[in-house]
C-alpha cells in the first residue's frame, strides 16, 4: 500500500511517499519518483517519513531515483526522522551506502 | 636434522584423542539425555575421524564411522528421538574404530563386527552411503558441515543475482543470510549498475554485492548457498586468503591488484594510472577505470583480510602448540642431567677450592632451579584426562554385573606429571573395579541396608605437601577385616599368636595371590591385582593405605609424587655412604644427643609429642658406624611423624630419581637411587615405607 504527494514551490519539487516501498508497490513507487524527477523543479525533496518499510527493491528504486536526478544535473536529498533500526539492517546486510540518502540518520 | 613423523601416525594418534571426546560426550549424553551440546560433541569427533580417515583410504573405519555420525546428524537435526541403543552402538563403534587404527583397516574380523553395528544403527535411522570426500551426501550437507572443525579460509564472492531474482522468489539477501549462517561475512553492495527511473524494470535486480565470507567449511558448503541461483546469476568464488598463509603476507595485496584480480580494470589501465603520481584509487576514479564504490570494495577488501592476518598473527603468537610427549620426556630428562651436572660442578668446584668456579656454580643455580620448575610444569596435565577414562569401565561394569553404580569426581584439576598419570592407569583401574564388583552391592541388598540402590564409586585427588594424594571411595558394604584376618592367618601371612592393627590386616589384601572372595568373577576376585597395585604405586614412589568401615564403603589412598623427573632432597651418610630424605616430608633436623630420648631409645620427645624413631643404622644393618654426632632427621606423612637416625647430615641435593632395577625393587625402605656430582650413588628412603614400620612397632 503506497500513498504518495508531489508538491512544488520555490523551485523545489517534494514528494511525500507513505507505506510500503516494497516488490508489491514498486511499480506505483517507480512511477511516483519518476513524476518528482520530471518536475519542472531546481531540487527535488524525497520526505519518507511516513514510509513504514522498505525491502532491497525498494532501497534499488532510491538508487535509481538519485541516478536519475544526477543525471539530469539536480540535486536529490532525502527528508525522513531517524532510520528504524530493521531499515538501518537492512542497509547494513546488504552492504549499500545509506549516508547518500540519510546522512546523519 | 629434524625428522617428521608418519602422517598416519599422526591422524591415527588425533584420532584416539577425538574417540576419547566421542566416549566422554556418549556417556555425558547417557547421563543426561537433555544435553544437547554432546550432540554436536558426538558428532564433531565422528565428522573429523571420518574427514581424516578418508585421506588415508581408510574405507572401513570410514564406513562405519559415517553410519554412527549419520545418526548422530539425524539425532541433532531433530529427525530421530535419543535413544539407549545409539549410546551402546556409538561406544561399541568407539572401541572398534580404535581397534582399526590398532589393527588396520582390513581386519576380517574387526570388518565383519562393523558390518553388525552398521546394520544395528541402520534399524534405527537409514544411512545414505559415504562421499568419498567425506562433507557431501548426508549428515554432511551444509548445515551438518557447520560442524566441521577445518581451518579457516576466506572467500571473495562476486555474486550478480539474475534481473529477474525478485520475480522467481530469489531474494539476493535471503542468500546473504544464508551464507552468513557459514562464517564471518563482509558485504559490500554496489548500486552503480541501478538505471535511471525511465530504463529500469521497477521489479528488475541490478544491485552486485562483493562478498568477503571467513568460514571453516569448505568450498562446497559455499557453493551450495548458490545451487538454486547459480545458472542465471554471475557468481565468482576466490581464495583469497586461509590460515596455511604465513605471516610473510601480512601486508596482503596492493589495491591495484586487487581491483586487476576482481576483473574491475586490466593492467594496461593500472599501469596508466600509476604513472600519474596520484593517490591510487582518486586516479582509478578520476580516469574513469573505476567507480568509487568499485575502489571502495577493494580497500574493504584489503583492510579485511590485513585484519584477519594479524588476529591470526596474535591468536598464534599467544595460542598453545602441541609437542610431542617423547620430545617433552627428553627435554624433561635433560634438564635432569643438567641438574645432576650442575651439582657436579658445584661439588668440583668445592673440591678445589676454587671460588670463580663455586660463584658461577651459584649464579647458575637459580637458572637451573627455574629451568627445572617450567620443564616439570610443561610435564603436568590435569587428572581429569585420567578420571575420565574410568567413567566408562563403571558403566560397562555396571551393566555387566547387573548393578548400578554411579561415578563421581572431584579435584580433577590437579596437575600431575603425564608419565605418572600414564602409570595410575592400570593399579586406578583395578582399585575401582574392585569397588564395584566387590564395595558396591546389588541394588536389593543396598535398599534393605536403608541405603540408596545407586552405590557410589567417588574419585577425588588433591594436593598434600610435594605430592598428590587420590583417594577411591565407595559407599558400598566396606571390608570384613576379621574375614581378612583370619584367610591371612590360613595362609600363613599373619601369625595367629599376634595382634595386629586393621591397617597391617588391611595390608594383607596387597600381597600376591590374596583374595577373601572364595568366587572368581570374570571381573575381579582372582588376588590377581591388588599385589601389583602397590607394586606399581611404589615404583612411583608413592604409597597406597586402606580405610574401610563396615557397611559404609571403603576408602583405598593413593599418595604420589608429583613429579618422577626431578626430586629435591637432603643428603645423609650412615657408615660412609650415601641417603638422601625427600626434601617435602622433612620437618627439622636435630642433633640426637639433644633430643630427649624414652622408651629404649625407640620414641623421643619432641616438642611435647612423643614421636617414634627408626634408627637407619641399625634399620640397614650397619651396626655400630662410630659417629661422634649423629643426627635426627623429623618427618611427616599423613599426620604421622617419625625421626630417622643418621650418622651425619650433608647438602641439599637436586637429582634425577633412577630406579633400583627387578633385583633391588623389593629392598624395604628403599624407592631408588641418585648418582652424585663425583658419581656416588645415594638411595633414595622410601618415607612411606619407614612410617609404617615405625607404627606398627609402637603399636606392638
Amino acid at each position: 500500500m503506497l500513498q504518495s504527494t508531489l508538491e512544488a514551490t520555490d523551485g523545489t519539487a517534494t514528494l511525500e511517499l507513505a507505506g510500503d516501498l516494497s516488490f508489491e508497490t514498486a511499480c506505483e513507487v517507480r512511477d511516483a519518483l519518476s513524476a518528482l524527477v520530471g518536475a519542472d523543479s531546481d531540487a527535488f525533496v524525497l520526505d519518507l517519513s511516513r514510509v513504514e518499510s522498505f525491502d532491497l527493491l525498494g532501497v534499488q528504486l532510491l538508487f535509481s531515483a538519485l541516478h536519475s536526478a544526477r543525471s539530469a544535473g539536480k540535486n536529490l536529498s532525502v527528508a525522513m526522522g531517524p532510520l528504524e533500526p530493521r531499515m538501518e539492517k537492512m542497509f547494513t546486510f546488504a552492504g549499500l551506502p545509506r549516508d547518500v540518502f540519510f546522512q546523519g540518520g | 636434522m629434524e625428522v617428521h613423523g608418519d602422517p598416519l601416525d599422526t591422524f591415527r594418534e588425533e584420532a584416539r584423542e577425538l574417540l576419547s571426546e566421542l566416549e566422554q560426550a556418549l556417556i555425558q549424553l547417557e547421563e543426561d539425555p537433555t544435553d544437547v551440546e554432546q550432540v554436536h560433541r558426538a558428532f564433531r569427533s565422528l565428522h573429523t575421524i571420518k574427514g581424516s580417515g578418508n585421506m588415508f583410504e581408510l574405507e572401513n573405519l570410514v564406513s562405519l564411522t559415517h553410519a554412527v555420525e549419520s545418526a548422530f546428524a539425524s539425532l541433532r537435526d531433530g529427525k530421530i528421538s535419543l535413544d539407549q541403543r545409539l549410546i551402546d552402538l556409538g561406544l561399541k563403534a568407539r572401541d572398534l574404530i580404535e581397534a582399526f587404527l590398532q589393527e588396520g583397516d582390513d581386519s576380517t574380523l574387526l570388518v565383519s563386527q562393523a558390518e553388525e553395528v552398521k546394520a544395528a544403527v541402520c534399524e534405527i535411522v537409514p544411512i545414505q552411503p559415504a562421499s568419498s570426500s567425506g562433507s557431501a551426501s548426508g549428515p554432511s550437507s551444509p548445515a551438518a558441515d557447520a560442524d566441521r572443525g577445518g581451518a579457516a579460509t576466506t572467500y571473495r564472492i562476486l555474486f550478480e543475482p539474475a534481473l529477474d531474482s525478485f520475480k522467481t522468489g530469489a531474494n539476493p539477501l535471503l542468500l546473504l543470510k544464508e551464507l552468513g549462517e557459514l562464517g564471518e561475512l563482509i558485504t559490500i553492495g554496489s548500486p552503480q549498475a541501478v538505471p535511471t527511473l525511465d530504463q529500469i524494470d521497477p521489479e528488475g535486480c541490478y544491485i552486485r554485492f562483493d562478498i568477503l565470507l571467513t568460514t571453516d567449511r569448505g568450498l562446497e558448503a559455499v557453493r551450495d548457498v548458490f545451487i538454486f541461483v547459480e545458472d542465471e546469476a554471475k557468481i565468482s568464488i576466490d581464495v583469497i586468503d586461509d590460515t596455511s598463509l604465513t605471516d610473510a603476507d601480512l601486508n596482503y595485496k596492493r589495491l591495484g591488484d586487487i581491483l586487476v584480480e576482481r576483473g574491475d580494470i586490466s593492467g594496461a589501465e593500472l599501469d596508466a594510472a600509476v604513472s600519474r603520481r596520484e593517490f591510487l584509487g582518486e586516479a582509478l576514479v578520476r580516469s574513469g577505470y573505476v567507480t568509487r564504490e568499485q575502489v571502495d570494495s577493494a580497500l574493504a577488501e584489503q583492510e579485511y583480510v590485513r585484519g584477519l592476518r594479524r588476529q591470526r598473527q596474535t591468536g598464534e603468537a599467544s595460542s598453545s602448540i602441541k609437542v610431542k610427549t617423547d620430545k617433552l620426556d627428553s627435554l624433561v630428562n635433560l634438564v635432569g642431567e643438567f641438574v645432576s651436572m650442575h651439582a657436579s660442578l658445584t661439588t668440583l668446584a668445592e673440591t678445589r677450592h676454587d671460588e670463580d668456579m663455586r660463584v658461577l656454580a651459584e649464579q647458575m643455580e637459580n637458572l637451573v632451579r627455574e629451568m627445572r620448575d617450567l620443564s616439570i610444569d610443561m610435564h603436568m596435565v590435569p587428572i581429569e584426562v585420567l578420571f575420565m577414562g574410568f567413567r566408562r569401565l563403571v558403566r560397562d561394569l555396571s551393566g555387566d554385573l547387573g548393578k548400578s553404580v554411579r561415578l563421581t569426581m572431584s579435584g580433577t584439576e590437579t596437575e600431575l606429571d603425564k608419565n605418572v598419570i600414564d602409570a595410575l592407569k592400570d593399579p586406578l583401574l583395578h582399585i575401582i573395579r574392585n569397588a564395584v564388583d566387590h564395595g558396591i552391592e546389588p541394588a536389593d541388598r543396598r535398599e534393605a541396608a536403608g541405603k540408596p540402590r545407586e552405590g557410589t564409586v567417588h574419585l577425588h585427588a588433591f594436593y598434600a605437601g610435594a605430592g598428590v594424594v587420590i583417594e577411591v571411595q565407595d559407599d558400598g558394604q566396606g571390608m570384613n577385616v576379621e574375614r581378612i584376618r583370619e584367610k591371612a592367618v590360613s595362609r600363613n601371612l599373619l601369625d595367629p599368636a599376634e595382634t595386629y592393627s586393621e591397617e597391617e590386616i588391611l595390608d594383607c589384601i596387597f600381597l600376591p595371590g590374596f583374595s577373601t572372595t572364595d568366587t572368581a568373577t570374570s571381573v575381579s576376585g582372582r588376588g590377581v591385582g591388588m599385589d601389583v597395585v602397590r607394586r606399581n604405586i611404589e615404583q612411583l614412589g608413592g604409597s597406597v593405605r586402606i580405610e574401610t568401615s563396615p557397611g559404609s564403603g571403603s576408602t583405598i589412598r593413593i599418595r604420589i609424587p608429583l613429579t618422577l623427573a626431578i626430586v629435591e632432597g637432603l643428603l645423609a651418610t650412615i657408615g660412609g655412604d650415601y641417603f638422601m630424605v625427600n626434601l617435602a616430608y622433612i620437618v627439622e633436623c636435630l642433633e640426637l644427643a639433644a633430643v630427649n630420648r624414652k622408651s629404649d631409645n625407640r620414641l623421643i620427645d619432641y616438642r611435647g609429642h612423643l614421636v617414634p624413631v627408626v634408627d637407619l643404622r641399625e634399620y640397614f644393618g650397619y651396626g655400630d658406624t662410630g659417629a661422634t654426632n649423629p643426627q635426627i632427621i623429623i618427618v611427616a606423612l599423613d599426620g604421622d611423624r617419625i625421626g630417622l637416625v643418621v650418622d651425619q647430615l650433608q647438602d641439599n641435593y637436586q637429582s634425577v630419581i633412577k630406579s633400583l632395577g627387578k633385583v633391588y625393587e623389593r629392598a624395604e625402605g628403599i624407592s631408588g637411587a641418585v648418582i652424585l656430582g663425583d658419581g656416588t650413588p645415594a638411595l633414595f628412603l622410601d618415607v612411606d615405607k619407614l612410617v609404617r614400620v615405625s607404627r606398627a612397632e609402637v603399636q606392638r
